[in-house]
């Protein structure tokens, strides 16, 4: 099985992947390098990556309608 | 400097990854050897996301949260001899599991209210979506009950991960998505599966 397989969409699953690479996993006390500034960078470079301006707010909404 | 990417059971068999591994107790890090500190450019990050998806459907692990450098190995073995049982305990509770993400979009969750609105009907109409939503959770987690114990409202409040076997997971989403076309008011999608980003640590209630 592959990410893609059961994915809503690429874009969708690419968000989500770098949301939770960002958000989630185990947090130690180490020296986290991305600031809460540079998340918003990431976020903002994947929406210009993925969507152009005037679809990047349903992309991040979870793009595909059920 | 080392780039942490997850920690997997210490015998584990890692073949095809280009990560190091440092043994603490029951558990071993992954690391990456960096000479300067990881970019927030999306592509390095994807990258490295891939990388963890990729390993994760081999081993169990749990992801660190991208961008966590130490210095050396015995700054890692200092921080992760501090909770190597904890990690230990965890990865067995998730071996064989990934996370699938729910993405609930009430369709007027994000409608404008009118102006001419009042103040106590626009909290209303927005008591009636938040209880509308929740009312969602819980029937997306009574859907996917057969495939699932563990699931977590993330912190948008739009999105639902969802722990389940990783040989249910095409299962548990063809469940969703038929259920999610009986709901007019909804759009319903499912990205994954995972690695256990959501469920690296025991769930505090």
């Amino acid at each position: 099985m592959t990410v893609d397989r059961i994915s809503s969409g690429e874009d969708v699953a690419l968000v989500d992947l770098v949301d939770r690479l960002i958000g989630g996993g185990v947090v130690l006390t180490g020296d986290v390098v991305l600031s809460l500034a540079g998340v918003d960078l990431v976020y903002l470079g994947l929406r210009l990556v993925l969507a152009p301006a005037h679809e990047a707010g349903p992309v991040l909404r979870g793009g595909t309608r059920g | 400097m080392m780039l942490l990417a997850a920690v997997v059971p210490r015998e584990a068999v890692l073949v095809g990854t280009e990560l190091h591994r440092r043994d603490v107790g029951p558990v071993a890090v992954l690391y990456e050897e960096r000479s300067e500190a990881p970019t927030e450019e999306p592509s390095a990050v994807v990258e490295h996301g891939r990388r963890i998806v990729a390993l994760a459907e081999k081993v169990p692990l749990l992801p660190i949260r991208y961008g966590t450098t130490v210095a050396d190995g015995q700054e890692l073995d200092e921080l992760a001899e501090q909770r190597a049982d904890e990690w230990s305990r965890r990865l067995a509770h998730l071996a064989g599991r990934c996370e699938l993400l729910v993405h609930l979009d009430l369709h007027d969750l994000t409608a404008p209210t009118g102006p001419a609105e009042s103040g106590r009907a626009y909290l209303e109409a927005r008591m009636a979506r938040l209880r509308r939503h929740e009312q969602l959770v819980a029937d997306v987690r009574r859907v996917l009950e057969p495939w699932t114990d563990e699931t977590r409202v993330l912190p948008d409040r739009r999105r639902l991960a969802v722990l389940v076997e990783r040989e249910d997971a095409a299962t548990a989403c063809e469940a969703l998505a038929a259920w999610g076309e009986g709901q007019c008011d909804l759009a319903v999608s499912t990205s994954g599966p995972w690695p256990p980003f959501s469920f690296c640590e025991e769930d505090p209630t």
